[in-house]
């Protein structure tokens, strides 16, 4: 294996950050991942238990596409699965060009230096066997980068990149709060400096005084790098925060992709609207006047997802069409500002909140 | 929503101390806390992981296991009843009939091998000497009133097959089943997705009303209180630093682990980009029971006279109450940024 | 601590038992049979007048021997194949297992017996046999513990920086896995100086005139009531060691641990 091939920089510098808006860095389509359902003693496959189940989307160059939905949506499945992590099923992952599900092991592990991903849980995702300066270092190991100074030099810089101090190498995950092991996670994330990161659910498991820390350190370091995101969440306001465009999940499928303003503030399907009024606001005179959109039931099975469009138990507005239909995604937004919905009423959105004196909209901010 | 009358203290908590001995040595869970909840009042504790917001709870229901290591202190009065006083028998009787708590994770806290009706009978049977069709009908009635359609029918099933917030409702009517004066909620939605955390709020909210019983929430999460209590208690390393009626609180906290805190989260309305403000450090350690304020070393507003004496909790104007040295000037929010010690 | 150093010295007398040793371990001395200890024979003599302290130091030699390499045979393989299988699933671990739980249904006991008859019962023979009918244990702990560790996140983690398995399974795993590999290591030393002496009990053992600890506990039993000091030594020193084991196992297990280790 050879170094420097990857066609990146390495930062200090930095390469230069492009706009949102160059061409595709990665595009997913129909992308499905389906498990087998075992039963009996015979462990035989009865059916199968559709996590991601036709989800199609591209992100540009320096772009952050947000994924949120609840859990059992199939967002940290669809996750992995662009990383190869969880085999898909189905489906195109074109990266850069380079068709991902075609690679075989040797080229696919030259790939993961430019895609790398960034966990949930920060006392999880560090061996604490290994000291700071071994985890850090682990991607420069496992893809052959440079001799040990060069790597011990590596990991000082990554670990001031990520405002961790450089004594800090010797200790184990175990000597660090939250925040701190989520930032040794992100220094080795980075270690390769890779073009795509994929951050499932980075701050969900820190307390709310350091999620504030490291939403900061990843802006800066997406601005500082040029990095692409693909950020999972179920956080919304944090999913706001971070990212350029939002795609809703729903029992597998994508039910609205869009300008993260535009959906923030003109949610086209159903289930966004209900998200985005069940988030509590801390805001109590907002939260007074605000009606909630409480959805009745549960998330579906998927083992065994209802006919038609999927959120049409629970769907205030489902009709007999979507009893027996599966919506498409349509586009409902403009040639520059494109905004997918998969719903068959998306003209009647409106009806859903019509009395309520305030809602989960937004007010103020011009769209970009 | 305000409290419908502030009637006398259903559950008043004295100057309570936890302290837990463990082989890295003491730590001091919960320094001093007083608070007193009213009838039918809806309050809550809001903190950060360690600040001992669970740990209060625990220590006023009694759970904590003092050959674990753990040590109360303080008073816990229910009804004038002092509840750390009593032995583990009369404990017993006044948990569930008096006072119930429910958990954050409804996946362990029901027993998976019995199926819901026998656990939720005997909750009924535990207490009120009940018989079985009585427990059963109770049961049902129970389930019903929790929201869990054909009640009758699901008894006979297995925990394992309901969803997560099924389960949350059937904990719910578990805690509720001898008709509890207080009820005590720790994270009770951590463990939910927003809309069926949604939903277990509307729940538990509406519940309150119509039985007319004092919610104490605990949670860490501020987004979630805002419309749902009458009062706030922040807690910070084992103490309540500020207490507020919850719109004073968002609208001008009293000390600067709130404010902080409500700056670290981004506005509902915030459009992308710019940087949220943050808290700088890390959680205290717990295990040093230091002399001057907790929050110093992270407090852009801290003077000498903070890390020299530890400030108590002072009663400031509209029965709110603040920790901290600075909160007039808080109050008149002309407070700028220190430079760091 | 003192555990660690007690055992290495008790080994390190025994290896060097024919330095130390005042008799020769079989030199027979009709003269002064069954004597209790003195300053001559500081553990006594036994039915033949052999020196006990002698055959104690030459006897620790085998029976330490004979402990420690099954022991590190015997756990080597259950962690090898506890890894393997629960790494790779699926079939591997199928077949894997199936294998184990036959070795398992196996009699220890009478397999012995017949593989000892075969093999003349020498040294080596007996750790082979031994390692090989002890490791089902470690393998099926270090199986289940695996399954649970190849979840973990940072497995995920590494895997996405592009490891390979072998680099997951020695880096990542079996040190995660060190906890029950240790225990399963130190209950194979004692199980194994115990196999020993239950062959030698049946005469299978390592052949007298050549003592093991086992075997000096199994001759003396006629007279234990009478001549106590015969039983009492070897026991006590097998007893001791099998404690000892386990404390340093503790120790270990400790000082692999990183939470533990003081910084």
């Amino acid at each position: 294996m050879t170094d420097g091939t990857a066609p990146t920089t390495d930062f200090p510098g930095g390469r230069e950050t492009r706009e949102p808006g160059s061409a595709p860095l990665l595009e997913v389509r129909d992308l499905r991942k389906h498990f087998p359902v075992r039963r009996g003693l015979l462990r035989r496959t009865v059916g199968s238990l559709r996590a991601v189940d036709g989800v199609s989307f591209t992100i540009r160059e320096g772009e952050a596409l947000g994924l949120v939905g609840e859990s059992g949506c199939g967002k940290s499945t669809t996750g992995r699965a662009i990383l190869r992590l969880e085999e898909p099923t189905a489906g195109q992952i074109v990266f850069d060009g380079v068709d991902l599900r075609a690679l075989r092991a040797d080229a696919l592990r030259r790939t993961r230096r430019d895609m790398q991903m960034i966990f949930q849980d920060p006392h999880a995702s560090l061996d604490p066997r290994l000291s700071v300066a071994s985890i850090v270092a682990e991607p420069l190991d496992v893809q052959g980068w440079g001799d040990r100074d060069a790597r011990r030099e590596r990991v000082r810089e990554l670990l001031e990149l990520v405002g961790l101090e450089p004594y800090h190498a010797e200790r184990y995950p175990h000597a660090f709060s939250g925040g701190q092991r989520q930032r040794i996670g992100i220094a080795r994330a980075l270690a390769t400096s890779p073009r795509f990161i994929v951050a499932d659910e980075p701050i969900a498991a820190l307390d709310v005084s350091i999620q504030a820390q490291v939403v900061n350190l990843l802006a800066d370091l997406k601005d500082r790098l040029g990095l692409t995101y693909l950020f999972i969440a179920h956080d919304l306001s944090i999913v706001r925060h971070l990212s350029d465009r939002v795609a809703v999940m729903y029992a597998g499928r994508i039910v609205e992709l869009g300008g993260t303003e535009a959906v923030f503030a003109d949610a086209r399907h159903p289930y966004t609207v209900a998200l985005l009024s069940a988030v509590p606001v801390p805001d109590p005179e907002r939260e007074s006047g605000r009606r909630r959109l409480i959805l009745p039931g549960d998330v579906p099975d998927p083992a065994d997802p209802p006919p038609g469009c999927r959120f049409h138990p629970r769907c205030p507005l489902a009709t007999a069409l979507c009893r027996r239909e599966d919506p498409e995604l349509r586009d409902v937004g403009s040639v520059e500002a494109p905004h997918l919905t998969a719903c068959h009423h998306t003209e009647r959105i409106g009806s859903l909140m019509t009395d309520r004196g305030d809602g989960p909209d937004i007010t103020h901010g011009d769209q970009e | 929503m305000t409290s419908p009358r502030r009637a006398r203290p259903v559950l008043e908590v004295v100057d309570l101390m936890t302290r837990f001995h463990t082989e890295q040595g003491v730590v001091h869970a919960v320094n001093g806390v007083s608070f007193s909840l009213t009838e039918g009042e809806s309050m809550a504790i809001v903190g950060e992981s360690g600040s001992g917001k669970s740990v209060t709870a625990l220590s006023i229901m009694g759970l904590l296991v003092r050959t674990a290591g753990a040590e109360c202190r303080g008073r816990a009065l229910l009804d004038g009843r002092d509840l750390l006083a009593l032995r583990p028998r009369e404990l017993a009787r006044v948990r569930g009939k008096e006072i119930a708590m429910i958990f954050q994770d409804p996946v362990t806290s029901l027993n998976p091998v019995l199926t819901v009706g026998r656990q939720l009978g005997e909750a009924v049977l535990h207490h009120a000497g009940a018989s079985r069709a009585e427990a059963r009908g109770r049961s049902v009635e129970l389930l019903d009133l929790v929201g869990i359609p054909n009640a009758r029918g699901r008894l006979s099933e297995y925990p394992h097959q309901f969803s997560g917030g099924q389960r949350q409702r059937i904990m719910i009517a578990m805690a509720l089943a001898l008709g509890p004066r207080v009820l005590i909620a720790d994270e009770p939605t951590t463990a939910l997705d927003v809309t069926i955390q949604a939903q277990v709020v509307e729940l538990i909210g509406s519940l309150r009303q119509r039985l007319g019983m004092a919610v104490l929430w605990i949670t860490h999460d501020l987004g979630l209180v805002a419309g749902l209590v009458d009062t706030v208690l922040v807690m910070y390393a084992g103490r309540i630093v500020e207490r507020a009626a919850v719109r004073d609180l968002f609208e001008r906290p009293l000390h600067p682990y709130t404010k902080g805190l409500l700056q670290a989260v981004p506005a509902w309305n915030d459009t992308r980009g710019g940087r949220l403000r943050t808290i700088d450090g890390r959680p205290p350690d717990l295990r040093s029971a230091p002399k001057h304020c907790a929050f110093a070393p992270r407090c852009p507003h801290a003077l000498d006279r903070c890390w020299a004496e530890r400030p108590p909790l002072q009663e400031a104007d509209g029965g709110r109450a603040s920790a901290c040295w600075r909160w007039r000037e808080l109050e008149g929010a002309a407070l700028a940024r220190e430079p760091r010690p | 601590m003192a555990s660690a150093v007690g055992f290495v010295v008790v080994t390190a007398l025994c290896m060097a038992a024919p330095l130390i040793a005042p008799y020769e371990f079989d030199a027979i001395d009709l003269g002064s049979i069954r004597q209790a200890p003195s300053w001559d024979h500081p553990m006594g003599t036994d039915d033949l007048g052999r020196d006990l302290f002698t055959r104690m130091l030459y006897g620790g030699r085998v029976s330490l021997t004979i402990g420690l390499l099954s022991a590190v045979l015997g756990t080597a393989m259950g962690a090898l194949v506890g890894a393997v299988a629960g790494f790779y699933g699926r079939w591997t671990d199928n077949v894997l297992m199936r294998f184990t739980d036959m070795a398992y249904s196996i009699p220890t006991l009478p397999l012995l017996i017949v593989l000892s008859a075969y093999t003349q019962a020498a040294v080596v023979a007996m750790v082979v046999i031994i390692g090989l009918l002890s490791w089902m244990a470690t393998a099926r702990v270090v199986r289940s513990e695996v399954l649970s560790l190849k979840e973990q996140e940072f497995v995920l983690a590494a895997r996405s920086l592009g490891a390979t398995n072998r680099h997951l399974i020695v880096r990542h795993i079996l040190p995660n896995a060190v906890g029950p590999i240790i225990v399963g290591a130190t209950l194979a030393v004692g199980n194994a100086i115990v196999i020993e002496s239950s062959l030698s009990f049946l005469g299978l053992g390592i052949q007298p005139p050549i003592p093991t600890w086992g075997n000096m506990l199994m001759d003396s039993q006629a007279t234990m009531a009478t001549k106590p000091w015969l039983t009492v030594f070897p026991g006590v020193a097998i007893l001791l060691v099998v404690l000892a084991v386990n404390f340093v196992g503790d120790g270990l297990h400790d000082a692999l641990d990183p939470k533990v280790r003081k910084r």
